[in-house]
């Protein structure tokens, strides 16, 4: 699911400009596909890192965290269950930084 | 060699005879993680400390604590997550510390949002991820 996620994400990249061509119905369209994509997602097999470093976008975006996983200095206006999820979140992404970083010979 | 790192070390070779490819270190790292996960958290005073503000809220709860007493050991717990969060995860092993975190604070109901809905994604995304980061650290 991971090249579809990016096609997502690309697409919503490219609905930010408020000149995008058929903003609004490609917006909802988008909304959609994305939630689609959870759904197969959640239902999957999880079998390594990678795969939770999907789910933690993929929960990054259905909570509108922001950029990911960049955690917003106002976080803490959210609520607790969104500060808790921001943290598990950004949690994974240094995980998963830090298993490719030994991987390329660039950490111990 | 103790059981845990035996079972480990099955696991490695397992998933080497799995497939003609050769695993990513993502892959052994997560084997590795399940087995390092329990020791790096008892060693951590940070997750000692959660753990034990924890407790005694939970203890409070159930006994004669008063409302004030019971939020200053709310105050400590949530102290004591603020500074794990603060620290960061440093690697693998400290991931099933922040999923029993957003478990405590971020889903009410844990069992009841892994059952795929159409309602409360946002809760149902969070139980999944939770759910899936014990999985692969087998925490």
């Amino acid at each position: 699911l991971r090249p579809e996620w990016d096609a997502l994400r690309a697409e919503a990249a490219a609905l930010a400009d408020p000149n995008a061509k058929g903003r609004e119905a490609r917006a909802a369209a988008l909304a959609l596909q994305k939630d689609l994509l959870a759904a197969a997602a959640w239902v999957g097999d999880v079998r390594d890192l990678a795969d939770v470093l999907l789910l933690s976008e993929i929960a990054w975006d259905v909570w509108n965290l922001g950029v990911f996983p960049e955690i917003t200095e106002d976080i803490e206006d959210r609520g607790q269950g969104a500060v808790a999820l921001a943290y598990l979140c950004r949690g994974v992404f240094d995980a998963y930084s830090h298993a490719q970083a030994i991987a390329d010979g660039r950490s111990s | 060699m103790t059981d845990r790192i035996a079972a480990c070390a099955a696991e490695i070779v397992a998933l080497i005879n799995a497939s003609p490819r050769t695993p990513r270190v993502d892959e052994i790292a997560a084997i590795i993680a399940r087995a390092a996960a329990p020791a790096a958290l008892a060693e951590d005073p940070l997750a000692q400390r959660w753990e034990r503000a924890l407790a005694e809220l939970h203890a409070g709860m159930d006994g004669p604590a008063q409302d004030g007493e019971v939020h200053e050991l709310e105050e400590r717990l949530a102290e004591a997550t603020l500074a794990i969060w603060r620290r960061g995860a440093r690697s693998v092993a400290d991931l099933p510390l922040f999923a029993r975190l957003a478990r405590e604070w971020g889903c009410a109901d844990f069992k009841a949002n892994l059952v795929p809905s159409r309602e409360g994604l946002d809760e149902q995304s969070v139980a999944q991820l939770v759910n899936a980061v014990l999985s692969v650290t087998a925490a």
